[in-house]
């Protein structure tokens, strides 16, 4: 791994331009103060997922104790595209897994879904979602048009107690 | 002698070369040998809040996308038979965790594996997808996720 490359590296530099800076505090009227809405704000994500996609993009030779590479830089930044779109402040980052290849897997294990878009390149996606509470298995193979992940990632944040109990 | 196939790796010379044939299922890989997949103890580990725990991701289980390409593995039988503790093997030169299946659960789902050997591991071998090399499907992802064992375990992961 690169030393002292968080700072500089050029996909640190890219990152630096996608990615909202909302913040989850705001002003509440008349009063002056400031509050913290629940959530995750979007620089929450940017920070955790910017140093995360820094990391695998920086991943040495061999780093899986076979041949692997590091994430494809062309593939990160789709990623780090494709995230952006899905950003959802109910939501928290998603754990990125790398692949002995150069992609990377976007995840997300939570409300008895399990979520994993398989990032092969850029408009390169194969997605899947099972829910653990209806038993049902959904597969993707997704280029362009990524529409039906941001339903996925809404459903996430979604209350399903009352399921859950019938479950 | 069972060939499953003919198409073999080739060795040249002093064996520090091979050329690698296409993918092929090994008749002497024997159905309880065992087959090692490396299992890195940071990028391979996600949080699973259904579940409350640590566990290996399924990506850790597919094949990688070039032509011809599989999910690499070491070949347990292949280590002993140099006289080499498989344990240390598989974690030399950096630490790895590791699971293993036995040859005859990979291809209870329609996946081949085979010899594979490249420069610096003479015990290595690939599982590929069958009939397309570097595609696993849903169902035989999650039955590999599922079926792994440890063979070297990472202490606080869950298998699956």
């Amino acid at each position: 791994m690169r030393s002292g490359s968080v700072q500089n590296s050029a996909f640190q530099q890219y990152a630096s331009t996608v990615g909202a800076t909302d913040s989850n505090v705001v002003a509440l009227p008349g009063s002056g103060a400031r509050a913290v809405l629940p959530g995750h704000s979007a620089a929450e994500w940017g920070d955790a997922l910017t140093s995360r996609l820094n990391e695998l993009t920086s991943l040495p030779k061999g780093w899986d104790g076979y041949a692997g590479r590091p994430v494809l830089f062309t593939t990160a930044r789709f990623a780090a595209e494709l995230l952006e779109r899905l950003y959802d402040a109910a939501v928290a980052p998603p754990s990125l897994v790398p692949g002995s290849d150069g992609t990377l897997q976007i995840e997300w294990h939570a409300n008895q879904y399990d979520i994993e878009i398989d990032v092969l390149g850029p408009y390169k996606v194969q997605a899947s979602r099972f829910d653990h509470l209806a038993g049902v298995d959904e597969d993707l193979d997704l280029e362009a048009d990524v529409t039906p992940l941001a339903q996925w990632i809404s459903d996430l944040a979604a209350d399903r107690s009352a399921l859950a109990v019938v479950a | 002698m069972d060939f499953r196939s003919s198409r073999r790796p080739i060795r040249i010379g002093c064996g520090c070369l091979t050329l690698s044939a296409a993918p092929y299922d090994e008749a002497l890989i024997n159905a309880d040998d065992l087959i090692i997949r490396r299992i890195d103890p940071v990028q391979h580990i996600i949080l699973d809040q259904n579940r409350n725990c640590r566990r290996i991701s399924s990506k850790a289980y597919k094949p990688s996308s070039g032509p011809d390409a599989g999910m690499s593995v070491d070949i347990e039988a292949l280590i002993v038979a140099a006289g080499v503790v498989p344990q240390a093997f598989v974690t030399t030169p950096k630490f790895t965790g590791s699971v293993s299946f036995a040859a005859s659960a990979i291809r209870a789902l329609g996946l081949w594996v085979g010899y594979e050997p490249i420069p610096g591991n003479p015990h290595h071998g690939e599982v590929w997808g069958n009939p397309q090399a570097n595609k696993f499907t849903s169902a035989q992802n999650r039955a590999l996720t599922a079926g792994a064992q440890w063979y070297v375990q990472i202490p606080n992961v869950e298998l699956a």
